[in-house]
């Protein structure tokens, strides 16, 4: 039976049908990426561009395999390279005795109703789920690395954050601790976006949400050490390891910064890059700003989850620079395989223009600094400088096309995203075949 | 701060930005100062070494194939004044790779009286993104500010890790400034 015109605006059916409508827009926008990705994938294999199907054998590359080790075995030597991964994942392949390709459709699923989350709770258009659904990186969401769970747990912990819902925060920090090693990142990051936040309420609550935060987070990575030293008898494997095996030792990096993974992740690791300077310089203007001023006024800060987000890319892009002697690999995976990009991008999005024209500036500014960190034009390894002014001027314009994606950016935002979209399935298609192909990439 | 002076600053910063990638380390054009193929080394011997290859070649007939079994590949050593005193130099190789899964690079050092003084490597699984074809790669190298004439320069490849089959042809330096 359909309803008449007054009927659907009664104030009782009104916010119904608004549940309707975005729900059906999230699901419409997963559900569409899903089927694109099929579908690019199927295409350029019938073409005969890519050569592979995804197996079990071939998904069970680089960290994969080591997680379906360590579901296998355990943590069985204290100086095995398995005692750096956290085990929720393994747990969950372990007792559901799942092929890697049940994995990856898990991880896969994990994924996406992460992104659907984020959508849902920080109001993403259509166009912006797509954009936030195909992040290159992502593709580690697609394959059986610890990746996709922790994309869940935090986002779980971000809307938590974002709606002031603490039990979400709770179960959040608890879960995405448990599948990665992400503590160390987390507690700085959490400190930061509680005490800016810390005049907003009763200061007993702010305490106890700090508290209860930090335990959360401690006993996760407790857990890990009891069940590291229940199982060979050292509960500081996994630090030795990331010493010894990794060499991840604090140093000052090389001049020129690179990446392992090779020059096709080297943007993406360098875009992360831009995206925590920019995140440490907005840290260093926020917490100025809390510390001059007793009671801000509202909206003198981000919402939480911006403030968690900002907090954690500082934290990574540290570790990486500090601790991998100007190897920057990893950077893309920490961040853009994250929810925390969704939120930043989000924040982005939100800025009222004039905001956003500062931005741009502020992107391209911070962007030639990361290109001349890299070596610039002449420096720039295995390029010669043609090259890699070409390089360059496309790294730079797919990071500002990242702004455009909204309304108060620029006209022609419609089309921004959906060039956008379709180069980004391309490459996560890309980044998938090379990684099925054993080729290290992160 | 008022929109024009918001836009002269962004138009500075952007000049600034540019004028620094264009001007980092502005050189003079390349002299190639060494060039190592392998086509003279056959029929010197009795036996051609067992690292010499006709199966495929960058130039001419003959390249080096790096075993499973080898650490170290083809290298050769130079003094500073041999190499006419360069500030810079840019150092490479043609390579061909048979996959991505490989763990070799391209190393340089410098040593004075037995003493390394220099080190840079440069992966070829970060530069190689096509296999079973000659791919140019190269790395551009600022040598220490007080080097000497008798500064011995070498250049080598160096595989680690798990070991492959891979081949080198026609290694390079050039001076750049």
């Amino acid at each position: 039976m359909l309803l008449s015109e007054s009927q659907l605006n009664h104030p009782v059916v009104q916010p119904i049908r608004g549940v309707l409508q975005r729900s059906t827009t999230i699901f419409l926008a997963i559900a569409l990426h899903a089927v694109l990705l099929v579908v690019a994938y199927s295409v350029l294999y019938a073409f005969g561009v890519i050569q592979q199907l995804p197996t079990d054998q071939r998904l069970l590359t680089w960290d994969a395999n080591l997680f379906h080790n360590l579901s296998q075995t355990g943590y069985d030597q204290a100086t095995s390279g398995i005692n750096a991964f956290f085990p929720l994942l393994p747990l969950v392949w372990h007792y559901t005795n799942m092929s890697a390709i049940s994995v990856s459709i898990l991880n896969a699923c994990c994924t996406w109703v992460g992104v659907g989350l984020l959508a849902w709770s920080f109001q993403l258009s259509f166009r912006q789920i797509l954009v936030a659904l195909s992040a290159p990186m992502l593709f580690f969401g697609l394959v059986p690395y610890a990746e996709a769970f922790f994309f869940f747990f935090s986002t779980i912990m971000l809307v938590g954050l974002h709606q002031r819902k603490h039990g979400l925060v709770l179960v959040g920090l608890f879960l995405a601790c448990l599948s990665r090693s992400a503590a160390t990142l987390f507690v700085p990051a959490y400190l930061f976006a509680e005490l800016l936040w810390w005049s907003r309420s009763a200061k007993l609550a702010s305490l106890l949400r700090i508290i209860t935060g930090l335990l959360a987070i401690l006993t996760a990575v407790g857990g890990v050490m009891l069940a590291q030293y229940k199982s060979h008898g050292d509960a500081f494997a996994f630090f030795k390891v990331h010493d010894k095996l990794w060499g991840h030792k604090i140093r000052l990096p090389d001049v020129v910064l690179f990446s392992s993974g090779g020059f096709n992740i080297l943007w993406l690791d360098a875009f992360a890059l831009i995206i925590s300077f920019i995140c440490f310089i907005s840290c260093a203007v926020l917490g100025i700003r809390w510390l001059k001023k007793s009671n801000p006024a509202e909206g003198a800060f981000p919402s939480k989850a911006v403030l968690f987000s900002m907090g954690y890319c500082v934290g990574a892009a540290f570790f990486i620079i500090f601790y991998q002697g100007g190897d920057l690999v990893g950077m893309a995976r920490y961040v853009l395989a994250s929810p925390f990009f969704v939120v930043l991008l989000w924040w982005c999005w939100t800025m009222p223009a004039p905001q956003q024209r500062k931005l741009l500036g502020i992107v391209v500014g911070t962007g030639l600094a990361v290109i001349v960190c890299m070596g610039g034009v002449w420096r720039f390894t295995s390029f010669y400088p043609g090259q890699a002014v070409v390089y360059f001027t496309l790294f730079l314009l797919y990071v500002v096309v990242y702004l455009a994606v909204s309304p108060n950016a620029a006209r022609w935002y419609r089309e921004a995203a959906t060039g956008l979209y379709i180069v980004n399935v391309l490459l996560m298609v890309y980044l998938f075949v090379l990684f099925m192909q054993g080729i290290w990439i992160n | 701060m008022s929109n024009s002076a918001a836009r002269q600053l962004r138009t500075a910063l952007l000049k600034l930005g540019l004028g620094a990638i264009l001007t980092t380390g502005c050189q003079s054009q390349a002299e190639e100062v060494v060039r190592i193929g392998f086509d003279d080394i056959h029929g010197w011997g009795p036996q051609d070494p067992p690292w010499l290859t006709d199966s495929t070649a960058h130039s001419g007939r003959w390249s080096y194939s790096l075993s499973i079994a080898d650490d170290y590949g083809p290298n050769f050593s130079r003094s500073w004044a041999e190499l006419n005193n360069p500030k810079t130099i840019r150092v490479g190789a043609w390579v061909w790779l048979p996959h991505g899964r490989i763990t070799t690079a391209l190393a340089i050092n410098v040593e004075r009286d037995g003493e390394k003084i220099y080190y840079k490597s440069m992966g070829f699984r970060e530069v190689v993104k096509r296999y079973r074809s000659w791919e140019l790669v190269h790395q551009t190298h600022e040598l220490p500010a007080d080097m000497r004439p008798t500064d011995m320069v070498n250049v080598y490849i160096w595989q680690w890790g798990e070991h492959h089959r891979m081949k080198c042809d026609d290694m390079f330096v050039e001076k750049l400034r």
